[in-house]
């Protein structure tokens, strides 16, 4: 039993027992105990993984929760003052996570050096699961509160919850506090038509993580990632985007499970897609893809820098206004995926395609040309290029750039090689293409009766064989 | 200042910095953001420029597409901002 | 106030794509059952991922179901597949001693002693043979290699379900014609490059003459094994294993496995291993009460005689199963067969 609850993933049946009998008990008890039935309910979900995790998490909340109260009765200079060591302390725990591995063997091997520690010692930390999310949005709440967005929130149990919930706490999406607190506030009466969306939220959740990601994840040749070398050009050009699919549909079916999950209890996460593979450009991408990410540099990181520069400098052809704000950006936002110089690069090059785009707009004569299915490919086709060091280490990158001037057959062709990818790519662009023609993320339920039922009946035939005797790969942005 | 004061001034402005086009016939109700002639750095901008020119600070998370698609959210957020 | 506000119907839809779905299966399930569904796919798969095992199963539950009792099957790596013909183990012991006997190959590339118990149990249940004949040698007992072999059978959901650990893929592995054909058509397309060795219907594979590559090349190959080569008490564990089925009811032999006249002069190592291997043999099966044949004193197979250093050819495995059937018409005396 015990271990039928740990370490609960989203896919899980221990997550979904978990979660029905979280439904149960919020429906049973009064409207008034409902926000402590999910606060508790979070901090559960928390233990199965580690108990220091959950002890993490109240900690933060409690400290931000002081921190927010401060800034609001703070005056003048002080408002600042605080907010900064709010911010300060907030990415020191983050990056004290992120980093320790690296640098504790370093910082081991000094103190040993110098005498001050008798032998070389190891110490392994895990990074709490979420913390880079409830950072990111513990910061954001305490901008809020010092732009006076948002007053300080004086029930700690609202602002617990908000860092905690358990739907969004692995992997986002990252919630700004004042859509989070009104709901909180809110009546909220979850009906038939609310079951209904977020039930089928929950199956299109699945359907992409297990019928499409797992699959795909399955059927990466071994070495593609480590070892790009030994592939050729058409090898690497397939999987490198059947694995950006993969990508892309366990993030976002980790989302839909997310928002489904939250939905039954009547409380409206954020999207975090938006067909982010019919993008017509790099500025366009960003506006799809991770959107609750993207939002949040743009509100506070991008939008502050592009104004700072404004202020001095109000041209809008200015060079460095058009190139730093993207670059600094997508910089933090490299660093904010890992610790290593590999996202530091992916960050660099996708800043300096956003900030090329921005250029050609500033200093075009004409109207930009209509928008073309080209510009679709060409966009996905640049990204997925410029995407390497994502997943590769930087030798490892430079090897995947000059294995795409390796012309050679398709070595690692088979029937289920790429039978099975195919489907599941099909798939992919089926449901974006639902929601990008009806304008419905749920335009499936606008399809007719028997359509629904058949689509139905196949994902759950489907979803059943594809969880038989297969090990569900971890969320890929779980790592985060 | 009025609203259709600060239209005008604001209209100079995007059609001229912006959109690189001084003669751009910008209506006030014609949707900036989301047909794609401006993005978040032309937000950046505008909220530059109302600072400079009404003394007025639109904050980050008000520069959306919610609030500042058209001339008309925009001379309206201006002037509920100046009135406060 | 309540704050959940659900009328029925709801969740009509879902229901009637479930209950699609149930028919769908249903009618799915009659048509795995048909002689259409077994033309047209074949291959019915039990969740594992060796190559040999599913195809293994498939002839000895075809022959079982044509012929009923299966009195004697051998199991062993592809040393068994390749070098013992079981028909012509049949006709020698019918010649010897006037009895009939039916014997299947159930040869599996790399099983090791480890995997030979549980898989004997499995054998025993399902096929109720009266003789089980293990064929081993001295490299078997290694720090294996094999493991992964090890593992692509006993991590078939059926193959645990048969030793006693309940799971739903088991169960319908087992109970499910529907659920064998599909996973037979998942696991012809992931495996369809997979070299085809052709297993005929008592289990025998043929090698016919011998490979173009050098003794030397052959030896590299071989060469991490040789070099680790020992006598793990894993893999005796799993030798002793077997042998505590040898009973009444079901006999238990162990053959050595036959060696290429220039095996034990490749490695220093080898040849001072042998002693401890064959004490050890003795030991077992004496503790055991199980017949015991060791080979390289009483046989020897020339060179022609070889496909490999590791593999008879169609020649030496005729050699072998004739000796096999003398051999077992002086241990073994087959029960009163009945068809199930």
């Amino acid at each position: 039993m015990v271990q039928f609850f740990s370490s609960l993933s989203i896919t899980s049946t221990g997550f979904f027992v978990f979660a029905l009998i979280i439904f149960g008990i919020y429906y049973l008890v009064p409207k008034k105990a409902q926000n402590l039935v999910l606060l508790l309910a979070s901090y559960v979900f928390c233990v199965t993984w580690a108990w220091d995790f959950a002890a993490v998490l109240i900690g933060f909340s409690v400290v931000n929760y002081f921190f927010a109260l401060k800034i609001s009765a703070a005056i003048d200079k002080s408002r600042l003052r605080w907010l900064w060591v709010g911010i300060v302390l907030n990415v020191g725990v983050l990056l004290f996570y992120k980093y320790f591995d690296q640098t504790q063997y370093f910082l081991f091997k000094a103190l040993f050096r110098l005498g001050l520690i008798p032998a070389q010692m190891e110490l392994r930390i895990l990074q709490p699961i979420g913390i880079s999310f409830y950072v990111l949005q513990a910061i954001s709440y305490l901008v809020d509160v010092h732009r006076r967005q948002i007053p300080a929130n004086r029930n700690l149990l609202e602002v617990s919850l908000y860092l905690s919930y358990f739907p969004k706490l692995m992997a986002g999406p990252i919630e700004r506090a004042q859509n989070f607190f009104d709901q909180l506030h809110a009546n909220r009466v979850v009906d038939n038509q609310q079951v209904t969306d977020s039930l089928l939220r929950i199956f299109v959740g699945l359907c992409r993580k297990i019928l499409i990601a797992d699959t795909i994840a399955q059927l990466l040749p071994s070495g593609l990632f480590a070892n790009p070398l030994v592939f050729s050009f058409s090898d690497l050009i397939f999987w490198w985007f059947v694995s950006g699919i993969m990508i892309y549909n366990d993030f976002a079916g980790y989302t839909g499970i997310a928002r489904g999950i939250s939905g039954l209890f009547g409380i409206q996460l954020s999207p975090n897609f938006e067909q982010p593979f019919f993008s017509t450009g790099f500025l366009d991408f960003w506006n799809r893809w991770h959107m609750s990410l993207s939002n949040w540099l743009r509100d506070y990181v991008y939008l502050p820098v592009s104004r700072a520069m404004l202020r001095r400098n109000p041209s809008g052809r200015y060079l460095p206004n058009l190139i730093i704000p993207p670059l600094v950006t997508m910089i933090v936002s490299g660093i904010w995926h890992g610790a290593t110089l590999h996202f530091i690069l992916w960050g660099f090059m996708n800043g300096l395609l956003q900030a090329w785009e921005r250029v050609d707009k500033a200093f075009r004569k004409s109207a930009p040309p209509p928008v073309s299915r080209w510009a679709v490919v060409g966009t996905i086709l640049v990204l997925l290029l410029i995407n390497a060091p994502f997943r590769l280490d930087i030798p490892q990158t430079f090897a995947f750039w000059t294995g795409i001037f390796r012309w050679g057959p398709f070595q690692t062709f088979t029937a289920a090689s790429t039978l099975k990818p195919l489907f599941a790519v099909a798939l992919s662009f089926y449901l974006d293409w639902k929601h990008l023609a009806t304008r419905d993320e749920l335009g499936l339920l606008r399809l007719p009766k028997r359509t629904q039922i058949f689509l139905l009946a196949a994902g759950m035939f489907l979803l059943f064989l594809a969880t038989r005797q297969q090990i569900a790969a971890p969320f890929i942005y779980q790592e985060f | 200042m009025d609203q259709n004061e600060i239209k005008a001034k604001l209209r100079q402005f995007i059609c001229k910095e912006i959109l690189n086009n001084a003669d751009y016939p910008l209506k006030d109700d014609e949707a900036l953001i989301t047909s794609g002639l401006m993005d978040s750095f032309s937000l950046a901008q505008v909220g530059v420029f109302a600072e400079l020119e009404f003394n007025v600070y639109i904050p980050d998370p008000e520069l959306t597409v919610d609030r500042m698609n058209t001339l008309n959210d925009m001379a309206f957020r201006i002037a509920e901002k100046m009135s406060a | 106030m309540k704050t959940l506000r659900i009328t029925l119907p709801i969740g009509r839809t879902f229901f009637q794509a479930a209950l699609s779905l149930l028919v769908f299966c249903a009618a799915l399930e009659l048509f795995a059952q048909t002689p259409v569904s077994k033309f047209l796919f074949p291959r019915v798969s039990y969740g594992s991922s060796h190559p040999h095992f599913e195809i293994q199963l498939s002839r000895l539950r075809d022959r079982y179901a044509k012929e009923g009792k299966i009195d004697c099957i051998f199991i062993g790596n592809s040393q068994v597949l390749y070098g013992i013909d079981p028909s012509i183990v049949e006709q020698v012991y019918q010649e010897k001693t006037g009895r009939s006997i039916r014997c299947q190959n159930f040869g599996l590339g790399g099983l090791t002693p480890l995997t030979s118990g549980p898989l004997s149990k499995m054998l025993i249940r399902n096929f109720h043979p009266s003789l089980i004949v293990f064929e081993t040698g001295v490299l078997d007992y290694s720090p294996s290699s094999m493991e992964g072999t090890d593992e692509s059978i006993m991590s078939s959901p059926w193959m645990k379900y048969q030793l006693g650990d309940f799971s739903l893929d088991g169960w319908l592995y087992e109970n499910s014609y529907a659920f064998r054909m599909v996973a037979g058509i998942d696991r012809t397309l992931k495996y369809i490059e997979e070299s085809n060795t052709h297993i005929e219907w008592n289990g025998h594979a043929e090698l016919s003459g011998q490979t173009s590559t050098s003794i030397e090349d052959q030896v590299k190959f071989f060469e991490t094994a040789l070099n680790t080569l020992e006598i793990t008490d894993r893999q005796v564990g799993g030798l002793e294993s077997l042998l505590s089925l040898n009973s009444s009811e079901v006999q238990v032999v162990i053959i050595e496995t036959p060696t290429h006249p220039t095996f034990y002069q490749i490695k220093r190592r080898v040849r001072n291993l042998y002693p401890t291997f064959e004490s050890m043999l003795i030991s077992k099966t004496s503790q055991a009460g199980a017949d015991l044949w060791l080979t390289r004193a009483e046989i020897e197979f020339p060179v022609e005689e070889w496909h490999d250093l590791a593999h008879l050819n169609e020649e030496g495995a005729a050699n072998f199963s004739r000796q096999i059937g003398y051999f077992l018409s002086n241990v073994y005396m087959p029960r009163q067969s009945n068809n199930p």
